[in-house]
């Protein structure tokens, strides 16, 4: 879909009209309608919508003739037919709307038409990008419009990220548009332990502890450093591309799963107990245990979170890599099922659910709250180097790194108005709420 | 001190009133409860019981759950899936 007709970007970029009627923060539609007509037969399509709901008189444009094109797209008097595209922006009066609707859904040379909606240049999953997922489309409901089709242009951009500067995952999540950086907002992440001497990361901890029994806080597994590296890798790595949320934010580098990969609940306590004490804005846990469909969330967990959101901490964790789709897909797993822990689930690069990521099987707190980058995400590697992991592992600290940008944003806010916020800004998906609960994670 | 018992110690991660917390596992102990660690902050313990004592447990004062310690395993550091 990435070159698809529908895609705005064919139309060139829509200038900014300050004095236009739809322009403005929270109006993201020109009033005009965009129409894709099968290009063997545009006369058609256009004639019968002349005839129909009454557009404004055709201007035809072809690629040589580019530079007049913003001018024409202004006049409202004027619809332009772009013929060698096969598609036209129509001005239609909104009491014709309707009726552009439904000739064009009636007419088989007009393949699809939707509201046509400001563009912005460089923002690839703004709420303003143009519906390019649902083919044929004719829709008049610009709110239905909007919220299904929210972040197609993610999709659209399909697998094929430029990750020169920045991962894709950074990208999606859009912290490659955010000045916020976490400044000062620690974060901290429960995990395998972190290479302390990592030059990216080396400077960026606070404290460290190990709660493994006979282990230092050194990570010999790699999936903690890995982690902390998402959350809070620097704005300048040694090696591009960047790959940390939240630049500048503080890390508390809680060891509580062994070099093998191991650990217990009571670890795991003792942990979120400890960056608590030490003033986490947010607790990251990359790791979970499966659990069966209608198992219920574990009652001390549940309690422990809600305290750590009395105490300003708000709690993210895996959903765990337990489905294998589309065959199976499992449920959250624990301590991700908990009602006040937020379940991470994956997204691959197409912006659809991982094909591991655990779904919202189980009800009360087993749901998915939001989803985030989770396949092929390159971060820090024990060593001083980096490597690619895939997993909910790798989607949860990308939610705690935004976190702690609005953390930053909103020094006062409680963690329940964190997670609100959170939650409120995600992007909705087409997917079901079951694998991507809220949508795609958004930095603020 | 707790009655006898024949069954296996088995780990148990507990939430108690954090308002008394101290007496809450000073009983939890006389239940049967062996404490190998203590959360006063988020009112959280863990430890082993013998698991027909863990009815015991839950009924005592202050006690607000009990739960299985379960242990949480990454795969290997080469797994594709983390």
């Amino acid at each position: 879909m990435a070159n698809g007709p529908m895609d705005r970007r064919a139309f060139g970029e829509q200038p900014d009209r300050p004095s236009g009627p739809h322009t403005g923060e929270g109006a993201e539609y020109t009033g005009r309608y965009v129409v894709l007509l099968d290009p063997g037969n545009q006369e058609s399509g256009m004639n019968v919508l002349r005839s129909s709901a009454d557009i404004a008189p055709v201007e035809r444009v072809r690629g040589t003739e580019a530079a007049n094109v913003a001018e024409l797209l202004e006049r409202p008097d004027v619809s332009v037919l772009f013929e060698e595209l096969g598609a036209a922006v129509v001005e239609v009066r909104s009491d014709q709307r309707h009726a552009l609707v439904t000739t064009a859904e009636a007419e088989p040379s007009i393949i699809a038409a939707e509201p046509e909606r400001m563009v912005y240049a460089s923002v690839i999953t703004a709420p303003q990008q143009a519906p390019t997922e649902f083919f044929p489309a004719y829709r008049s409901d610009e709110e239905v419009v909007e919220r299904h089709t929210k972040a197609e242009i993610a999709v659209a951009q399909g697998p094929a990220w430029d990750e020169k500067k920045w991962t894709w995952g950074l990208q999606a999540i859009r912290a490659s548009l955010s000045s916020l950086t976490g400044r000062g907002v620690k974060i901290a992440v429960l995990d395998t332990g972190v290479d302390t001497d990592h030059p990216d990361l080396a400077g960026r901890v606070d404290a460290t502890a190990s709660f493994v029994p006979g282990e230092a806080v050194e990570d010999g597994h790699g999936h903690g450093t890995h982690c902390i590296g998402t959350a809070a890798g620097p704005a300048n790595p040694q090696q591009e591309p960047r790959y940390g949320v939240a630049s500048e934010a503080r890390v508390l580098a809680a060891k509580v799963l062994s070099n093998a990969g191991s650990g217990t609940d009571g670890q795991i306590l003792a942990g979120m107990a400890w960056a608590v004490a030490h003033g986490a804005r947010v607790i990251s846990m990359s790791l979970g245990a499966p659990v069966r469909p209608g198992e219920l969330f574990p009652q001390t967990y549940e309690h422990l979170a809600q305290r750590a959101l009395q105490r300003g901490a708000v709690i993210v964790a895996a959903a765990g890599n337990d489905s294998r789709r589309p065959q199976s897909i499992e449920p959250v797993g624990r301590p991700a099922n908990c009602p006040s822990i937020l379940a991470v689930g994956s997204l691959d690069k197409a912006i659809t659910p991982s094909f591991f990521s655990c779904g919202g099987i189980n009800g009360v707190g087993g749901e998915v709250n939001i989803a985030a980058p989770g396949r092929d995400v390159r971060s820090a590697a024990p060593g001083g180097g980096y490597q690619s992991m895939s997993g909910t592992s790798m989607a949860t600290p990308h939610v705690a790194g935004v976190l702690a940008l609005l953390a930053q944003a909103d020094p006062n806010a409680s963690a329940t108005d964190l997670k609100a916020s959170l939650l409120a800004s995600a992007f909705p998906l087409t997917q079901p709420v079951r694998d991507v609960g809220s949508g795609l994670l958004q930095a603020p | 001190v707790s009655e006898s018992s024949h069954s296996e110690p088995v780990g148990v991660i507990l939430s108690v009133d954090p308002y008394r917390f101290a007496e809450t596992v000073e009983a939890a102990r006389r239940a049967g409860l062996t404490v190998t660690g203590e959360q006063p902050i988020l009112g959280t313990l863990s430890g082993t019981i013998a698991e027909d004592r863990i009815p015991a447990l839950e009924a005592v004062a202050g006690v607000e759950s009990v739960d299985r310690d379960r242990t949480i395993h990454l795969p290997p550091p080469d797994s594709p899936i983390q």
